[in-house]
């Protein structure tokens, strides 16, 4: 259930919001080389949109790995 | 809450923060919240005569008046963004002491690091004529918040009144 309401820890959202950015660069890169070498632009809008589905998958779930350095808060009074 | 969400634990300790001195017996002042609202309406009142008068009348006579409705527009809207970017800025509270002797302005900042720290900035000063004196501090969103993303009062209280006794009362 934790991948869906998106609960990751601070350095978990540094990381993903790095993961994000470089990832859209990248995927913008791939896609216009991709449409380059096959003269076709359409493969290109395909190709970033493939590559932009992947860095979804990666950054918009709540993935373990973005739980792993989780604070000490102090104790909730009951 | 979500527990690790840094505008929602810079707001509550905002609010934290403006209660425990509003509880001290201390005037809160509304001076720069209100010229933003001055400013504001400065905004909405030239567009609201532009929409008017196009509605009521036709665009030729909206025409004659728009260079000067824009320019009342620009100039407050100028107004309103150099007024919250560099007076308002981070500013949370501003009060003065029931004996009227001290004025506080505070500032704080949260960014987004592995461990948050919130950094308070509160400029005190003793009587008008006065410079005031900044004292920082720097606070772990761990110490004062618990595990359920809020405000831990017995915490707070203690960070606070420590800072408070230190810098303010009995300086």
């Amino acid at each position: 259930m934790n991948y869906l309401e998106g609960k990751i820890d601070f350095n978990g959202q540094i990381r993903c919001a790095k993961y994000m950015n470089y990832g859209i660069l990248m995927s913008g890169v791939g896609a216009y080389i991709a449409g380059w070498f096959a003269q076709d632009s359409y493969l290109s809008i395909i190709v970033f949109f493939i590559l932009a589905a992947v860095v979804g998958i990666i950054c918009i779930p709540a993935w373990p790995m973005y739980n792993r350095k989780p604070l000490q808060f102090q104790k909730a009074k009951k | 809450m979500s527990k690790y969400n840094i505008q929602e634990f810079e707001s509550n300790f905002d609010t934290a923060f403006v209660d425990f001195f509003n509880q001290k017996g201390y005037k809160q002042s509304y001076f720069v919240d209100n010229i933003r609202f001055l400013f504001g309406f400065g905004c909405v009142i030239p567009a609201a005569i532009a929409f008017g008068l196009e509605q009521l009348h036709d665009f030729s006579k909206l025409k004659e008046h728009l260079l000067s409705l824009l320019l009342v527009y620009f100039a407050f809207s100028g107004l309103l963004t150099w007024w919250i970017s560099f007076v308002k800025g981070n500013r949370i509270y501003t009060g003065t002491s029931p004996d009227q002797k001290i004025s506080i302005d505070a500032e704080t900042t949260l960014p987004l690091k592995p461990n948050p720290h919130l950094d308070l900035t509160i400029r005190v000063k003793r009587n008008k004529k006065t410079v005031p004196i900044a004292h920082k501090l720097s606070i772990s969103v761990a110490d004062i918040f618990d595990e359920e993303g809020q405000i831990s009062q017995d915490a707070f209280s203690k960070q606070i009144s420590s800072f408070y006794k230190s810098y303010i009362e009995n300086e």
